[in-house]
């Protein structure tokens, strides 16, 4: 897309690189059907970063496979809403379509790049596979686009280190060629699932650094998958809270982690241990766990453990209650204005 | 008996007094030999743990905080050194320790579903170390009872469960209950709440510092997080490489680090709603455990190194208020120079 050089006094209206519409999902197994996605709407826009934060059970995984299109498939009966990639529905594609899609239009980094990456396989031809897929590379045309990838991802020596198997490789400098792999085809959207989860601070902090620097430099756009409220900070433009398959809060990261509006989002963040400010022995704890997903969610699936929780919260799915232009929260005590907290 | 029942309170009823040391490891070696070289994972190490405190080990991947807590317990032979526990000298490998000292030191590991077996029951599998102690069956009954009571379940809901249809929270604390009922003098936690959800790890913590403030339990706490360090620890003792760096309370080392590893790892902890300032190390990757670095083996990712730190292995000197630091270039001066010059440093640091 070409933009003017005057001020735009018009908005251009963009076509968002994801817009996922009432997206519900649910898997079905030993006659049981799991509710792992319900009503999850959201859009990124190009050029954007949107984390999507959650713990284990919130379906965020899942959403980001869903997105990428590939992993198995929810039961098409099971599925409604849509997923759309620059205006085209993963949800409708056909296999063919999805794949032919994967590596260039989205791409996926992955938590453990030791079990992501094939370990008998050069590091060269796994870098370039997104490319080699799709047409045909001579050799030398292959391993000089892998150096220039490795190089691109900060991989130190990197005409040595392409003929070099991902076990010889640190965890960071795996991370690196993963990152190298992914960005490979020139992705419009790229997927990160808990990226640094497996690699110590020191060297999360620059792998990190590493992608928010891609995306400034060529203008893709990333999800950013993670249960670390603590790394998106001047990392994501806007974070949304999953749990049990719902989004609870979406807003600019800013907001979600200095000012959060929903009871959940409030509580996570005060039972994060904090190495800044006063020192607390005793934690806030979140006792109970997730309600039951093998039936749908009636009311807030954060009621069971909400301390604020009132009688409709059990029963009525809350509202999307809108705190600022772009901040939005569903919840009852949010919507209430008796609660102080709506605007 | 004494951990669980939460009798007798530490003198301050808080936190750490300055008791004498209960566990005392004096340079530790244990190396591994492999077909590119020998590695000295853990490479002479000092530490003491003072009776009813928690003292966490925190470095990153290949420091050695792991291998410390398995030679201490024996799973891994140390090739030289002394540890002992309540006075008690302990052999290197656990199948030459008699068994009320192997009952003594009781560990709860990372990853508390594949921990426990997952064909028992809750009550078999915390009844498991009293059946061996020849606990008497009813009494044995009992004590369950109390010990899952003690990590804070409960009781009568999960009696019956089997690991898999019980939490990652609930299973740790299954975990915590089980080593808890061996009646152990020193519980060793490595990693124990990393594979849980923030919010449920809350919970585990707070167990954890109950055990130790209220039962007067000592803890070894190994993490790579250092909120949860803080949260949880009286001390700290930070590695790289196999090395000490740094020792000391941890309120005081976290809040100024003497040693530059340590100012680097806390620089890197993110935390939300702050953004991260510069990076406290240089751009160099991890030294590789088979080829340390001559000198300091942190000298090349150091923002201070000089010439000596290249020559010269440093040696843990006291820095005054129970603190010790392996640096050539502390960034808190020793004891003897003037807090001037330690203000000085700490700005241009």
């Amino acid at each position: 897309m070409s933009l003017a050089l005057t001020a735009p006094a018009i908005p251009v209206h963009a076509v968002p690189a994801v817009s996922v519409q009432e997206l519900s999902l649910g898997f079905e197994s030993n006659g049981k059907m799991t509710h792992v996605l319900e009503g999850v709407s959201f859009e990124l826009a190009q050029g954007e970063c949107l984390a999507i934060v959650g713990e284990s059970g919130s379906g965020k995984s899942v959403l980001g496979r869903t997105i990428l299109g590939v992993g198995s498939q929810p039961n098409s009966e099971h599925s409604q809403g849509a997923v759309l990639l620059s205006g085209d529905d993963q949800l409708t594609a056909s296999a063919q379509e999805r794949r032919s899609r994967a590596g260039t239009r989205v791409a996926m980094i992955y938590q453990d790049p030791m079990t992501s990456l094939n370990p008998t396989v050069r590091i060269w031809k796994q870098v370039i596979e997104s490319i080699s897929n799709r047409r045909r590379l001579s050799r030398r045309e292959g391993r000089a686009k892998a150096v220039e990838m490795l190089r691109a991802v900060g991989v130190p020596d990197p005409e040595r280190r392409i003929d070099a198997y991902p076990h010889e490789f640190s965890g960071g400098m795996m991370q690196r060629v993963g990152i190298a792999a992914a960005i490979a085809g020139n992705p419009d959207v790229l997927i990160a699932d808990e990226p640094t989860t497996a690699l110590d601070v020191t060297v999360q902090r620059k792998v990190l650094d590493l992608l928010d620097r891609i995306r400034r430099d060529s203008g893709m756009s990333m999800i950013l998958i993670t249960h670390d409220l603590g790394l998106l900070t001047g990392r994501a433009d806007r974070t949304m809270v999953l749990y049990a398959g719902r989004v609870l809060e979406i807003g600019p990261t800013e907001r979600i982690t200095t000012a959060p509006a929903h009871p959940y989002t409030q509580r996570l963040l005060a039972a994060i241990p904090n190495v800044s400010g006063t020192l607390r022995r005793e934690l806030p704890a979140l006792d109970g766990g997730l309600p039951p997903l093998d039936r749908p969610r009636t009311g807030c699936p954060f009621a069971s453990r909400c301390e604020i929780a009132m009688p409709q919260c059990h029963t009525e799915r809350p509202p999307a209650v809108q705190l600022a232009p772009d901040h939005i929260a569903h919840c009852w005590a949010a919507a209430d204005p008796a609660e102080g907290t709506a605007p | 008996m004494r951990t669980t029942s939460l009798p007798e309170k530490t003198p301050s009823g808080m936190g750490p007094v300055d008791g004498e040391a209960f566990v005392t490891i004096r340079g530790m070696e244990v190396q591994f030999r492999g077909p590119k070289g020998t590695v000295h994972a853990v490479d002479g190490i000092d530490l003491d743990i003072r009776k009813g405190s928690v003292l966490a080990l925190v470095g990153e991947s290949g420091s050695g905080k792991s291998t410390i807590a398995k030679a201490l317990v024996g799973l891994v032979a140390r090739s030289g050194g002394t540890v002992s526990v309540g006075g008690v000298e302990q052999a290197p490998e656990r199948r030459n320790r008699p068994r009320q000292s192997r009952a003594a030191l009781q560990m709860v590991f990372q990853n508390p579903v594949s921990s426990l077996n997952p064909y028992q029951k809750v009550a078999t599998i915390v009844a498991e170390p009293l059946r061996v102690a020849k606990v008497p069956a009813d009494s044995r009954v009992k004590r369950v009872r109390e010990l899952l009571g003690a990590v804070g379940l409960d009781v009568d809901s999960i009696l019956d469960k089997r690991p898999g249809e019980i939490s990652g929270g609930q299973a740790q604390r299954v975990s915590i209950a089980r080593a808890l009922a061996a009646a152990p003098e020193l519980l060793i936690a490595d990693e124990s709440v990393s594979a849980l959800d923030v919010s449920v790890q809350a919970t585990v913590l707070n167990v954890l510092r109950r055990l130790s403030v209220e039962g007067g339990l000592s803890m070894l706490f190994i993490s790579h997080d250092l909120g949860v360090v803080r949260t949880v620890s009286d001390d700290i003792a930070v590695l790289h490489l196999g090395q000490l760096c740094e020792v000391g309370p941890s309120e005081a080392v976290l809040a100024a680090p003497a040693h530059p590893y340590t100012a680097a790892l806390r620089a890197a902890v993110p935390e939300p709603g702050i953004p991260l300032g510069e990076a406290k190390h240089t751009d160099a990757e991890p030294p590789s455990p088979l080829s340390p670095p001559s000198g300091c083996s942190f000298r090349e990712r150091c923002l201070y190194a000089t010439a000596v730190c290249a020559e010269l292995r440093p040696a843990l000197t006291e820095l005054g208020g129970g603190r010790r630091v392996a640096c050539h270039h502390p960034l808190i001066p020793a004891a003897h120079d003037t807090a001037h010059e330690a203000h000085a440093k700490e700005n241009s640091a």
